[in-house]
């Protein structure tokens, strides 16, 4: 499956803000407990960024993933939950979002990632993106051989 | 270390207290308590009763409390020997009427597999009573060793009863006081008070033991030191502490199986993380090779490049969580990770009900059943939705 022109919304553009030091991403918090779970939030994209992080073969592109803020659990499942982003030449851009399932990626070429993303018992789903573009192909990696 | 101040109890009372480490704890307790009168503890949610088990519990007249039936008034001390978790912890002082808590503190075991207690202490005057009693909470006991002394006095001499696990061990050197392995004799009176120390070896498994020193009038107990023979301290994830322990060999079926909920379907209903637990009840049940023989071997099951299930990927972004749920600090997330948890532990002790109709296999609706079905496990048969899960049974079962 093709997707072309990725749409991007105002969440992407904020996130890519937040993510490269610009704006932080505040939905209106006021009390001290909101500011407390904005910290945690940030903490954890810190700690996700650190984990995530992957260099292009030639070094010069950083892939990482970042998660939106949500406030209920229900939300992990939204389709722009977490959201791989891309540096490349002094910009980061939002190159791939989904829900939580979004698993390992890996780079297979200096403008290609193979985003993995499970989605059940024995069930995985592959993405290969084009980092310039954003489009991608969807595949079923066949995992499992009941036999 | 708490403040210890004289202190009579005569309604429940709980104490918090920290540790800033996870190891090997002992907290002991002093308190007294007369005729009719009693006194248990309750550590975090263990509680104690009697060893071994009979049909009617036991909570006060049990080693591990003070029954004031026997004491009349004198002093027991209880050791309990436990393993506690970095935190908060809270003791629970339970009296029946009225009974004083003369001190309590809680240590650090620094050396696990040999515990010493530097004791040095002399009885009050009295007959025949509970005296000092350590709680092995959890542990195996290879043997203990302890060093008393006891003297006669005119017309009566000290001893020292020792009982494990509600058996006394008898005293192989003398008919008279069988039951006391250190006892006085009357030629003390002008030999002086005898130091001895004995060896008993048990090689009890891991478990709840008590052992109690009985004292007879007024001997002292010295030194007193359990060896746990090969027992490692290692930490077991539990539903409060859930973080791993770096194998999940360690996870106990419950905890492997809240993980696998918790990181395949933390965003779900009830319902449908009862049935993605159920799908590895499931395969446990089917016997198969291809699924595995144990809840572990079916949920860590990889071909060294996937993971049957995805969240256990150690480059997966849900894999930080998955092992240290409360890692992310979230409060949403932790409710999940305890819903997961109480889930998985109806299904593990066979509590809750199988709502899959038998299903070994699910997807969420990120993948079409079209796709499911003809890509990832051809065959297999659809058996129910809930919410966005779907789930199937095995082709072989067709």
């Amino acid at each position: 499956m093709m997707r072309n022109n990725y749409k991007k919304t105002i969440g992407i553009f904020l996130l890519t803000l937040f993510a490269i030091g610009v704006f932080v991403f505040s939905p209106n918090f006021t009390t001290h407990g909101d500011k407390e779970a904005l910290r945690l939030y940030e903490q954890r994209n810190q700690r996700l960024r650190e984990f995530s992080t992957r260099n292009s073969p030639d070094g010069k592109k950083v892939a990482y993933y970042q998660n939106k803020f949500v406030d209920d659990i229900e939300s992990i499942g939204d389709p722009d939950y977490a959201s791989l982003l891309v540096e490349q030449n002094g910009q980061t851009a939002v190159v791939f979002q989904d829900n939580f399932r979004l698993s390992s990626f890996e780079w297979l070429t200096n403008d290609e990632i193979k985003i993995y993303k499970g989605c059940g018992s024995g069930c995985l789903l592959s993405y290969v993106v084009n980092v310039n573009t954003k489009d991608f192909q969807e595949s079923v990696e066949k995992i499992f051989n009941p036999r | 270390m708490p403040d210890s101040p004289l202190r009579t109890l005569i309604a429940e009372t709980q104490v918090k207290f920290t540790v800033n480490a996870f190891g090997l704890y002992a907290i002991s307790v002093t308190a007294s308590c007369g005729k009719s009168h009693g006194l248990k503890v309750k550590i975090d949610d263990q509680q104690f009763r009697e060893v071994p088990p009979r049909k009617n519990i036991q909570t006060y007249d049990i080693p591990p409390a003070w029954n004031g039936n026997k004491l009349r008034g004198l002093k027991q001390t209880n050791v309990f020997l436990l393993i506690l978790d970095e935190g908060e912890h809270i003791i629970t002082f339970i009296p029946r009427d009225r009974v004083a808590v003369e001190a309590w503190d809680y240590r650090l075991v620094e050396s696990p597999a040999k515990v010493s207690f530097s004791i040095e202490n002399q009885a009050e005057d009295g007959d025949k009573r509970p005296w000092f009693t350590f709680v092995l909470v959890d542990l195996p006991l290879k043997s203990i060793t302890a060093e008393a002394d006891v003297a006669w006095h005119y017309l009566d001499g000290d001893d020292v009863k020792l009982i494990v696990d509600n058996k006394i061990e008898r005293n192989p050197d003398s008919r008279l006081w069988r039951d006391w392995a250190w006892h006085a004799v009357p030629r003390q009176l002008l030999d002086g008070p005898r130091r001895e120390q004995k060896t008993v070896t048990k090689n009890l498994a891991s478990g709840l033991h008590y052992i109690e020193f009985w004292a007879d009038k007024t001997p002292t107990l010295h030194q007193v030191t359990f060896d746990l023979g090969e027992f490692e301290l290692k930490r077991i994830p539990s539903r409060n502490s859930p973080k791993w322990t770096e194998d999940f060999n360690d996870d106990t079926d419950v905890i492997i199986l809240a993980r696998l909920i918790f990181g395949e379907a933390r965003n779900q209903s009830k319902e449908a993380m009862t049935g993605v637990g159920w799908v590895i009840k499931n395969r446990l049940r089917a016997k198969r090779s291809y699924f595995g023989y144990s809840y572990h071997e079916i949920i860590l099951k990889n071909d060294h490049r996937y993971y049957q299930f995805s969240s256990f990927n150690p480059a997966d972004p849900n894999y930080p969580v998955l092992i240290d749920p409360f890692n992310a600090a979230d409060e949403t997330t932790s409710k999940a990770w305890f819903e997961a948890y109480d889930v998985a532990e109806s299904i593990t002790a066979d509590i809750s009900k199988d709502p899959t109709e038998g299903a070994t296999f699910f997807h969420s609706s990120d993948l079409s059943q079209e796709q499911f079905l003809i890509e990832s496990v051809p065959g297999a048969i659809f058996t129910k939705r809930i919410g966005n899960i779907l789930f199937y049974k095995d082709p072989n079962d067709a």
